[in-house]
């Protein structure tokens, strides 16, 4: 006797919907309770953050909008950008990336930086903020169960239906969304522990103005913290560009923005 | 980013928060007024005040050029054409101060300017007031340099005004109805 043989395929799809939604609810559930605990650690450093919140990527974006904002690098064709000021005062990582020799994108950027990046990670991993590769496996074997579950379910009822001779188109695309949904689980599962996830927590609350209009030396930390989309509409935005470039986007070099006309682009007063 | 600010306790701060502009028994207050000009609830327009006013110290007290969000700058726009009370009593005998509008020139660097000067001022009031400034009226730099510069006077006697929201929303629903009855039509289950 076949599962489910006496419901319709409208029942049927109405269940898997139901169902699906459930398993986004558990296992963003199973995201949130099942992180390995790590350690309690005190992360102040930008570049730390940078990689605690978004990896190799968000560390070379935090070190360039450092650069952009101190004028040491300016935009160039194609996403790209390249060293204009050597002598400044600026990080290791800063150094490394100025010490490179014309026009240079942010997969560049990020070859440069991979060593430091790695070590970084490697520490953060030591202290306890970060998952282990393993346990980052064991996480996201977890989390995709009830889809997989669910996939498995609906491809049993699809073949069904199928050799029934039924329509099955719809139910073909709920199938579709869940492949899907375990492509965006797994894609964006964070790599942090709980005690990770905390201390980012705190900082983002703690600088949440940041993600509004961050200062220039604020600018790096914002980054770290929030991705450069903080950096639209402001002068730095040519570095968000290099990221939406290295995705695949424009390659423009942004920062237009408007606000030139009548008085919206600003007012200042004096200090009396 | 402390728990409070230092500008609760302050007399400047006190004399800001007890001026009212404008007479307060007008049929159209200030406060409405302001509401009316944009289309804001009146609890809306008396908050943006508020952030006026906060504006205002700050300008007294950061110690460098401050540059208001849109929603504050069309307070102080009204509140300059209310320019007996702004000139002779605001400024001299609440501020203590002149307190002159700079708009923009324009261009690339003016834009940079303005930009540096919002951020700052956003950190002067967050160290200031003890609290991060309300996103609804100070909102993010995209916002405030390239989505509020837009902004121009319609009257809705001569056009429709609808939100983009409602239009997105309509056509959702719209596109859920076909959707459905296209479906009950063909029987596709």
């Amino acid at each position: 006797m076949q599962l489910f043989e006496t419901w319709t395929g409208a029942d049927f799809l109405a269940f898997y919907a139901v169902m699906l939604i459930t398993c986004v609810g558990l296992s963003i559930w199973l995201a949130v309770n099942l992180r390995p605990p790590g350690r309690s650690a005190r992360i102040t450093d930008p570049e730390e953050i940078a990689i605690l919140a978004g990896g190799a990527q968000r560390h070379a974006l935090a070190v360039l909008a450092e650069l952009y904002a101190i004028d040491a690098i300016s935009p160039a064709r194609g996403g790209k950008v390249f060293a204009s000021r050597t002598q400044v005062e600026t990080s290791a990582s800063g150094g490394a990336v100025l010490r490179k020799v014309g026009a240079f994108s942010l997969a560049e950027a990020m070859r440069t930086l991979s060593d430091r990046s790695s070590a970084i990670a490697r520490d953060l991993r030591r202290r306890g903020a970060l998952m282990t590769g393993g346990e980052i496996n064991r996480l996201r074997l977890i989390c995709t169960t009830p889809f997989l579950a669910l996939l498995a379910l609906g491809l049993y009822r699809q073949q069904a239906g199928s050799a029934l001779g039924e329509p099955t188109g719809f139910l073909i695309a709920l199938l579709a969304v869940t492949l899907v949904a375990i492509v965006v689980r797994i894609a964006t599962l964070g790599p942090r522990t709980l005690a990770g996830e905390e201390v980012l927590g705190k900082h983002r609350a703690r600088a949440a103005r940041l993600q509004s209009a961050p200062t220039a030396d604020e600018v790096p930390y914002a980054v770290g913290l929030f991705g450069s989309a903080v950096l639209v509409g402001t002068p730095f935005e040519p570095i968000h560009a290099m990221r939406q470039a290295s995705a695949g986007g424009s390659g423009s070099d942004g920062g237009d923005g408007g606000g030139d006309g009548g008085c919206g682009g600003g007012c200042g007063g004096c200090g009396g | 980013m402390k728990s409070d600010g230092r500008a609760f306790d302050d007399a400047l701060w006190q004399r800001l928060r007890a001026h009212q502009i404008g007479p307060a028994d007008a049929s159209l207050t200030f406060a409405a007024r302001l509401a009316r000009e944009n289309r804001w609830s009146l609890a809306h327009a008396e908050r943006v005040i508020l952030e006026y006013m906060r504006f205002c110290y700050l300008a007294r007290t950061a110690g460098h050029p401050v540059t208001p969000s849109d929603a504050v700058d069309q307070a102080w726009h009204l509140h300059l054409t209310y320019s007996r009370d702004y000139w002779e009593v605001f400024c001299p005998l609440v501020l203590g101060a002149d307190l002159h509008h700079g708009p923009t020139a324009g261009g690339e660097a003016q834009r940079a300017l303005y930009y540096g000067q919002y951020a700052a001022t956003l950190k002067a009031y967050e160290s200031a007031f003890g609290v991060s400034p309300p996103v609804q009226i100070w909102p993010d730099a995209r916002r405030r340099f390239a989505v509020d510069p837009k902004a121009v006077r319609v009257n809705p006697a001569d056009a429709l005004i609808v939100s983009r929201m409602r239009v997105y929303i309509a056509a959702l629903l719209g596109a859920a109805l076909a959707f459905a009855a296209g479906w009950l039509v063909r029987g596709i289950v």
